[in-house]
């Protein structure tokens, strides 16, 4: 919340500034350096599809990301830049479950519901690509457009989903695994953490504003939107039923065992799982900071 | 513009340090177990010294398999056995790696404890002793009347 309120005062700032800046100053490619290197961090969203039991409803993961980026501009307006960036964003709370409540028919309650994050995606891309420079003035306009390779990485919490009709039935225990293995074990309940051993290709395309200060030191804000293709790398949703942890063999082990009379527990041994959906899809807005490189060229 | 330069940067650079940050999450622990486990108190309400007698089913050479309620008492080899003075009580453990005689009951079953006023046994035989039912009182509990009854079996006296 406060970094949309900082990006939203200093969005209007830097609009204002355009405004009188490109009345002051008309110079064309004022500040026209070949390099420029910037760091820009900032909020980002990733909607992705889920299905529940009776229907399909897409929701959304949201978090921060950050990025360093490095232009060469080979003449006054077109340049190549290349660029690393992690963009993480989480998926729980009251919102996620009501979607999911909303997806599985509206007949079942959650625990814990308190989650903020069940699931948790973070990826970290590499991309090159080409951007466009209009210069007016201190400001300077840069579309940018890229493909790169993303190293997903998908933490997931588990989640119980209880009959809101049938109060004495017992649970179901869902989770999401990335690339899940038969070997791995999972304790209910536990934070479970899985990178993708397959690249995702990205796509990138990006509308940069940037005001420079002195010759060499600029701010930016960016409006970016990345698509994620991740043919191989497989995101599972599994279920499996709790039973009863009162199974006593004898007498003894009744007694003994009584107090978990009602208690439940998971057989993991046997479970459902069907393929889950991953982000395709992530948007964001950054602000930053750059540096100019090199000399001007309107300085020769 | 200088100012807002300034907290602009500063902005960027708490964004950066936020998106780094991320719950990495905790694996549960898992509770142990320990091999010994409460059954059950027996309790001597009565004024006299007693003797406990836990029966084990189908230990019963003369009618392997059945259950110890079924006959009159059981073989004095197939019981475990506790001595209760007047007034006193006592905590049964069961040791799961060692065969208990209850653990020879389904779950759904009935267990069949004996108590006797120790001086029956004075200058007399066992199989004397089991031939005359006013000398002992038996007990048959299900699990779930020993839970009920708060985990205990009390002898009043005869």
């Amino acid at each position: 919340m406060k970094a949309k309120f900082i990006i939203s005062v200093l969005g209007t700032a830097l609009l204002s500034q355009a405004v009188f800046a490109g009345n002051k100053d008309k110079s064309d490619l004022k500040y026209a350096y070949d390099h420029t290197i910037e760091l820009q961090a900032g909020v980002s969203v990733m909607p992705y599809l889920y299905s529940g039991d009776a229907h399909k409803t897409v929701t959304f993961a949201s978090g921060g990301d950050i990025q360093a980026r490095y232009s060469y501009f080979i003449g006054k307006h077109w340049g190549i830049f290349a660029s690393l960036s992690s963009d993480l964003a989480s998926s729980g709370g009251t919102g996620y479950f009501r979607s999911v409540n909303y997806a599985d028919g509206d007949i079942y309650k959650y625990s814990p519901d308190y989650y903020a994050s069940v699931l948790e995606y973070c990826l970290n891309s590499a991309i090159v690509g080409g951007v466009y420079r209009f210069d007016f003035g201190h400001w300077s306009l840069r579309p940018r457009i890229g493909i790169g390779v993303g190293n997903l990485e998908v933490s997931s919490r588990g989640y119980e989903r209880f009959s809101r009709s049938d109060i004495s039935a017992y649970p179901e225990y869902t989770r999401y695994a990335l690339n899940f293995k038969e070997e791995d074990f999972l304790v209910p309940g536990s934070s479970y953490r899985r990178y993708s051993n397959d690249l995702a290709i990205v796509g990138y395309a990006g509308c940069q504003i940037a005001y420079t200060f002195k010759r060499h030191f600029f701010l930016s804000a960016e409006i970016a939107l990345k698509a994620v293709c991740a043919p191989n790398i497989t995101m599972t949703k599994q279920v499996t039923k709790a039973v009863s942890a009162y199974n006593p063999e004898n007498w003894a082990e009744a007694v003994y065992t009584y107090n978990k009379k009602d208690s439940y527990c998971y057989d993991w041994s046997n479970y459902t799982e069907t393929k889950a959906s991953l982000p395709w899809a992530m948007c964001s807005v950054q602000i930053g900071i750059g540096w100019n490189i090199g000399w001007n060229r309107n300085d020769k | 513009m200088k100012r807002i330069a300034y907290l602009f940067a500063a902005a960027v650079m708490v964004l950066s340090a936020a998106s780094c940050l991320k719950d990495n999450g905790s694996v549960d622990s898992m509770p142990g177990c320990s091999s010994e486990q409460y059954l059950m108190t027996i309790v001597n309400d009565s004024n006299v010294k007693t003797v406990w007698y836990i029966a084990e089913k189908g230990k019963d050479a003369a009618n392997p398999g059945a259950l110890p309620s079924e006959k009159p008492v059981p073989e004095e080899s197939s019981m475990i056995c506790f001595v209760l003075e007047s007034k006193s009580s006592k905590d049964i453990w069961v040791n799961t790696n060692i065969t208990h005689p209850t653990q020879s009951y389904g779950p759904e079953e009935k267990a069949v404890f004996y108590v006797f006023e120790a001086d029956v046994f004075e200058g007399t035989v066992w199989a004397d002793i089991i031939s005359d039912p006013s000398k002992y009182e038996k007990y048959s509990l299900s699990v779930q009347e020993l839970v009920d009854a708060g985990y205990k079996l009390v002898f009043k006296g005869n």
